[in-house]
Parts: C-alpha cells; structure tokens; sequence
C-alpha cells in the first residue's frame, strides 16, 4: 500500500517553486551558451600575446643574467623568459630555427647606458641545453663579415653586436647603434656574463675532423636538422674550403651504428637522384663511395665506421675526389673507428 | 496496524497513472537531452560563425599600378614614386580616414630594418593629411610588449609627431573573422576595431629575409593583424600569406628595400645582415610588389611559393613588368 502525505506546507511549496525557477533559468542560460559557443574565439586574454604575461611573471631580472650589471649599465626593461611554446612570440619566424637545434629557454633583457641615454643594448641568452646546440645556431647564423674574438672559443662582433657560444648558452648582445661608444659596454656586458655563469667550456671536438688545408676559417657549422634539405639528414657538421680558387663543402654526421650510416648515405644519394642528380659510374678513391652530378656541382658520398660523411658543390669531379680523400684520411686517422 | 488519518492511501489506479506520468516526464527529459545533443560539435565554417568581414580597401576604377625609385633616401624614393603614380591624391581624398599597416614586429632600433622605418611613416602620414585625411591611425600587433616595439623603433614618436594617432593592441580590438575560401583564417582573431570605419589601408613593410617563409614584404605585413596564437600558421607559412592577402585588399603597399635584410631574418640584428638595395616600392598589386621585391633579396619569386600562390587565387600578377612600372632613379 502506497500512502501520500496531506501535509505540505505553504513554506515547502515555495521553497520547491524557487528551486525549479532557479533550475529553469540555469538551464535556460546553459542553452544559449551553448548556441553562441564558437571555439574559435579564444579568451580575451589569450587574444594578446602570452609573452604579455610573460612580462609580468617573476622577471629574470639583470641578477639572474648579469648579476652585478656592469658601472654604467642599468636595466632598462625588466628580463623577460620565452620557453619553447611561446619563442616566437619574441622572435617570430626565426623561432622554428632554435626549436630544431633543441632550445630549451630565452632570457632576454634591454639595459640602458647611463652615461648615454639614447643608447640602450638587449641581451638575448639562449639556453641550448648543451654547447652543440648551442653552436648549432651561432653557426647558422655567423655574420661573413664578424671580427673573431677571444672572450670565448665561438665569439665575433659586428658594428652594433656581439654573439658568442659560453657552455650552454648562444648569446647575443645587440646596441641599438653602430658606433664605438657602444663597443665597451657590450663587452663589459659579455665579460660579466662569462664570468658569473657558471657552464662547461662547448668544446666541439668534431671539429677536428675536418682535414685543415684549404679550409676558410670560422666556416665550420653544424645543422641541427633537415640538413641539405634531406629530412632525414640531421647533426651534421659541414666546413667550407676553397680549392683551386673555387668553393666546396666537406660535411659529416656520426650516426649511432655503422649500418645505420650506410643506410642514410644510401638514402642521401637516392634523395639527390630523386630531385634530378644523375648516379655516375666512376674510379672513387674510397670503397662503395657514391659520386653524383647534380646541377653542374659534383658530390661523392662514402661511409667509414659509423661516420657518413662527403663533399658537396665541387665543380669538377677532380676536386670532389682531391678533398674527399682528405676527408676520409682524417676521420679515419682521429675517430679511432676501427 | 494503526490508520493516520492524514495519510491518503493511494490505490492501484492511481499509482499507476503517477508512475506514467514520471516515466513520461523522464523520458520528455531524455529527449530534450538528445535534441540538444550535436554529435559533430561546433561547426567551425565561416558561414555559420562570422558575419565580419574586411572591405575591399583598394580604390575603385584605378586598377593596377606600380612604382620602382631607386635612390639612398627613403623619403625622397617614397615621395617621388607616390608622384610617379599620379601624386598622393590619386588615392587619399579629401575626408579620408587612413589606416597605415606597419610592421613594429620587434623592439628593436630602426637602424637593423627589422621593422618599418619611422622616417616613411612620418612622411606618409605627412602627405595623407596633405590630400585632406580626415584622420591617419598607425597600427600593428607585435605579440611581445607592444609598447616597447613601438617606441624603441621609433614609430611611436614618429608617427605621433606627424600627427597620427598610434593604436597598440589590446584583447577588446580584436574580433572573430572569417576569410571566405580560406583554410587558415577561419573565426580567427584579427585586430578589427582599428579598421571599422577606416576608408584607406596602405601597407607599409621593409624587404627581409625569413626563415620560414623566405622572405617577409608586403603580403606577409598582414600577419601583424592576427591574434591569438599565431604561431600555429608557421607550420603552414605559404598558405596562410596567401590567405592574409585575401584578407587585406589595400589602397597601397609601400615596400621599403631601401636596406633589405639578405639573412637571419625576420629578426635580424646586426648590420652585417643587411644591404643597401636603394629601391623604394609603391603598388597597387601587392603581389606585384612582393614579387618585386623578391629580386633585391636575389631571389626570384618562384623562390617563394606564396607569391605564385597568391597569383593563382587572383589577387594579383606575380609578373610585375605587366603593369609597366613606373622605374625611377633619384
């Protein structure tokens, strides 16, 4: 049997009535949330830059970077730190090229010169997370005209810059003018730097592999990724030399095993035939090496030990063979491979 | 068994006349839920979303011109190409209200031609008020602390001295706008309101370098529009120049290659990236002049698939020699 209870209060009646208004009007409002709801639309916030927020987050600050700055040099705008998902606010396009190379943090702070007040320098400190990267980039982007300095073992200056590899790090530190005044206090600038942060010299002892006669100087680099324009081609030094008063590139990348090098210089050499080289049959100095003509240049490919390496750009195929027996002479005589 | 009188005691009928009208009012609950329900999720077309759009900016009846000075003076190439197409009233009336594009991307000095130099722009907002504007705005979105960008360039000042009002960035700016036929600018963000009621928008860039796209001129100055997260379009930089062009059809282009940056663009930063390329150009045809200025890059515009692919969707001639430019020296 099923009983109903006669009592109901005038108070329970209207305080049910306010609770299904109240569910009425939250439904409701939920229905037309969710006919104006376009995901496009991002938060106000989020409209602006995140590097806005970056802005006002804990600043580096110059005691992070520069601690003590360095007589006559102030900050001029508070530090600012860019991590991978918001670089390019900063530095837009050319971000893709740090985030290839492994960037792990940007601190970047503008100083005011005291005694100049229209002068004022930013500093731009790249964390590569270890000093191949970080050499990665400076020498991807190594001014022809830079004045080789001694502040670290990968350091030039330009008319209005300076740009240096310490440890970890890729520095650059940029006045807002060319002129000598600016020269003083961006080195004062660099030694502070140098001096305060704490880093494993970026020794990169695979230059030594490049044999040295002929060689241009300062014109060894490292390309992070997509080297040559081959997807598969990564960490690849490459150094420049000038052979009979024309140009050609040595290059080699030390892969993890020995098949694995002989599959990516077999892979390298179909990539070339693919976009219009010609495969030629010729007397190579070196055992299962591959020569290729490709737009009036010559390239021969080989592998020793784990190391594929070559020569690329040479107008003859005399030069290509002349350099790329250097080449495989001092890999093999400094790799130790077997 | 004790009878409470004020318990009403239900009888078979009853109860089930109450339990069928639960059911009944659970199921209408459930069926509203299903109704409400969008299995495919929000429909992100143009059509549906974004009733806002940009108008066409670009002057009726001219038709498309194009003007090449050569000369080591910014401000004189620009005067004289803006006179070689028929003086600055050919496209500002009187009354106009004048929008200038500019690129403020990076605080960084005017000197390393990163962004648009002040100098021009004091003089174009000069000769806009000269033809009778009505008002000049000077405008950009550089992402990371637009304040800084516009002073320490120098375009804040300059602008503000030649008389132009300078609009920094801010969220209640920007409006969701869609591109018809677009992939990319589909109910994206754009800095809107600085356009609303604005009757002339002329673009102003430097000739650069860029490491995604290859080169950053006229077209890509439009970017500087977007908001949110823009870097997402890196990933498909070609495209989505072509598409800012579609989106921003201007009265004019001013592309500066007085000193064009050949490497480590777009940001640059020393002087050894540039070089002094002398030419000033003034078009109609944004295309046109992007496949111009591809040349003091030395490249050619083949070099550079968004030009090709903005000829191919009608937004212009990437054979800028078709239009019989107007070639000037100072």
């Amino acid at each position: 049997m099923i009983r109903e209870n006669k009592h109901i209060s005038s108070r329970q009646t209207f305080s049910s009535l306010a609770i299904l208004t109240i569910l009425i009007i939250i439904g409701t409002g939920v229905i037309i949330a969710q006919y104006r709801y376009n995901p496009a639309l991002l938060p106000k916030d989020a409209l602006l830059s995140t590097a806005a927020k970056t802005s006002r987050s804990s600043p580096p600050s110059a005691e992070k970077s520069f601690l003590p700055l360095p007589q006559g040099l102030a900050p001029l705008t508070v530090g600012e730190i860019f991590e991978t998902q918001n670089l390019s606010d900063k530095i837009n396009g050319k971000a893709e090229l740090y985030l290839s190379a492994g960037f792990a943090r940007l601190v970047s702070q503008r100083f005011k010169d005291e005694r100049a007040s229209d002068l004022w320098i930013e500093a731009f400190i790249y964390d590569m997370a270890n000093g191949h990267n970080a050499f990665s980039v400076f020498s991807a982007q190594r001014r022809d005209d830079g004045i080789p300095l001694d502040i670290t073992p990968h350091s030039y200056r330009t008319p209005n810059a300076l740009f240096f590899v310490h440890g970890s790090y890729y520095v650059e530190i940029i006045a807002s003018e060319a002129s000598e005044r600016v020269v003083q206090p961006m080195n004062l600038l660099a030694a502070r730097f140098i001096r305060n942060t704490r880093t494993e010299t970026a020794a990169i002892n695979e230059m030594e592999l490049f044999p040295q006669q002929d060689l241009v100087a300062d014109s060894i680099g490292l390309i992070s990724s997509d080297a040559f324009g081959y997807e598969s081609l990564d960490k690849v030094y490459t150094a420049e030399y000038e052979l009979d008063g024309t140009g050609l590139m040595a290059y080699f990348s030390r892969r993890l095993t020995v098949d694995d090098a002989k599959k990516l210089a077999g892979s390298y050499r179909n990539f070339l035939v693919n976009f219009g080289g010609q495969s030629i049959e010729s007397q190579l100095p070196i055992k299962n090496a591959q020569l290729v003509e490709i737009l009036d240049t010559y390239e021969i490919i080989f592998c020793y030990g784990a190391y594929m390496a070559g020569v690329r750009e040479a107008v003859t195929i005399d030069q290509a063979k002349k350099l790329v027996i250097r080449l495989y002479d001092r890999i093999k005589e400094v790799s130790g491979e077997p | 068994m004790n009878h409470d009188p004020s318990i009403k005691v239900l009888n078979r009928r009853q109860f089930l006349v109450r339990s069928a009208k639960a059911g009944a009012a659970i199921a209408a609950a459930c069926a509203a839920g299903f109704w409400f329900h969008d299995a495919k999720g929000p429909d992100r077309s143009a059509e549906h979303h974004s009733d806002i759009h940009l108008p066409d900016f670009s002057i009726e009846g001219l038709g498309a011109k194009m003007s090449i000075v050569r000369g080591q003076d910014r401000v004189a190439t620009l005067r004289l190409a803006i006179k070689s197409m028929g003086g600055i009233e050919t496209f500002i009336k009187n009354g106009d209200r004048v929008l200038l594009k500019v690129n403020a991307a990076f605080a960084s000095p005017a000197m390393l031609s990163a962004t648009t130099h002040p100098a021009i722009i004091a003089e174009m907002t000069a000769l806009c008020y000269g033809a009778g504007a009505a008002s000049v705005v000077v405008t950009d979105n550089p992402i990371n602390d637009p304040a800084s960008c516009f002073n320490l360039t120098g375009i804040a000042e300059a602008a503000r001295r030649a008389g132009a009002k300078v609009i920094l960035p801010r969220a209640e700016l920007f409006k969701s706008l869609t591109v018809p036929q677009a992939k990319l600018i589909r109910n994206r963000p754009v800095l809107y309101q600085p356009l609303v009621d604005i009757t002339k928008v002329i673009g102003m860039a430097p000739v650069k370098d860029h490491h995604r796209s290859g080169a950053s001129m006229a077209m890509k100055n439009w970017y500087g529009l977007l908001g949110g997260r823009r870097n997402i379009f890196h990933q498909d930089i070609n495209t989505i120049i072509k598409e800012l062009a579609m989106m921003v059809n201007p009265s004019l282009v001013i592309l500066d290659g007085t000193m064009s940056m050949m490497t480590n663009g777009p940001t640059g930063g020393s002087l050894s990236d540039l070089k002094q390329t002398n030419t000033m150009i003034v078009a109609t045809d944004q295309v046109a002049a992007d496949a111009f200025g591809a040349t003091l890059l030395d490249k050619t515009f083949n070099d550079l698939p968004f030009i090709g692919m903005a000829e191919a969707a009608g937004l212009g001639t990437a054979d800028y020699r078709s239009l019989d430019p107007a070639e000037l020296s100072l």
